[in-house]
């Protein structure tokens, strides 16, 4: 596991892969993340909505995959940056559509890291493809770290 | 999801809102879901001790709620083209009232497209802002 970043500042290069991981999507994991943003479009949930709507079949909402590119590694004991850090600035680019049975590839880049009045920052980049190599988004999260 | 809920798109024009009523337990679930188990966000006694003097919600479900307005109103290209600046000005704590709410600021038809800018922001009961920023996306005409 990589340092993290709050107690190895100056070993963190910018621009290299942090973390990754391939992630199955999986009819279970979209009602997970369904009921924990309390969107209960019945698209998330039944295949045949999904179709009427024209989809391919159950989709995931467009933020689904943020949960995998981010939380996992960003904060808690297995995390990159210490406790008590904020998280101030989030961009998406979403680019694609994530359907039950589809399989996520992430990756996690260091983006960028500064210090302002006094205060670290630091930046991860984010890449999300599907099995067809597809780009489904880009993502940039800025964190404020814990002094 | 049916339709998209906005119809004869005009500049100005206000996105219908989503409600979202915070509480510990949600955010609980949103960590134990993401695996976001950071302290700040489900350990009440350490968010005593921070300067929001509480546990704060994930910045990724308040986003989550700003995407969920954006797939109400717009539909589908909101999955495809969909793109958001967000910013978290302000704190969200259990007990809070949240409002995703939003504006259609600009709309530019190139082509066969139309190009459609908006402002968001998430208010609580006390009508402080506890994100804002921008989303854009396209519309095939």
């Amino acid at each position: 596991m990589p340092p993290k970043i709050g107690t190895d500042w100056d070993s963190w290069e910018v621009g290299k892969e942090i973390d990754g991981a391939v992630i199955v999507v999986t009819k279970e994991l979209i009602s997970h993340y369904v009921q924990a943003v309390e969107d209960y479009d019945p698209i998330f949930l039944n295949p045949a909505d999904g179709e009427k709507a024209g989809f391919e079949g159950l989709v995931a909402p467009p933020s689904f995959h943020a949960q995998f590119t981010y939380m996992k590694w960003a904060t808690g004991d297995a995390g990159w940056v210490p406790q008590g850090s904020v998280h101030v600035q989030q961009k998406f680019r979403f680019r694609g559509i994530v359907l039950e049975g589809d399989h996520l590839r992430t990756k996690v880049i260091l983006g960028d890291k500064y210090e302002k009045n006094g205060r670290k920052y630091i930046v991860y980049k984010t890449e999300v493809t599907n099995q067809r190599g597809e780009l489904v988004s880009l993502g940039e999260m800025t964190n404020i770290l814990a002094s | 999801m049916s339709q998209p809920l906005l119809l004869n798109l005009q500049e100005g024009m206000e996105l219908f809102g989503v409600v979202k009523h915070l509480s510990q337990e949600k955010i609980n679930r949103f960590a134990s879901v993401s695996g976001g188990t950071g302290m700040i966000h489900v350990d009440p006694e350490f968010g005593k001790k921070t300067r929001f003097q509480s546990t704060v919600a994930h910045g990724i479900l308040l986003l989550a709620y700003v995407s969920e307005m954006m797939k109400n109103n717009f539909g589908k290209p909101w999955f495809t083209s969909g793109d958001m600046d967000i910013r978290f000005v302000g704190p969200a704590k259990p007990g809070d009232t949240l409002v995703a709410r939003g504006k259609i600021q600009k709309l530019n038809v190139i082509q066969e497209k139309t190009q459609v800018s908006c402002l968001v922001w998430i208010e609580n009961q006390r009508r402080e802002k506890v994100v804002e920023g921008n989303t854009q996306l396209i519309l095939e005409s």
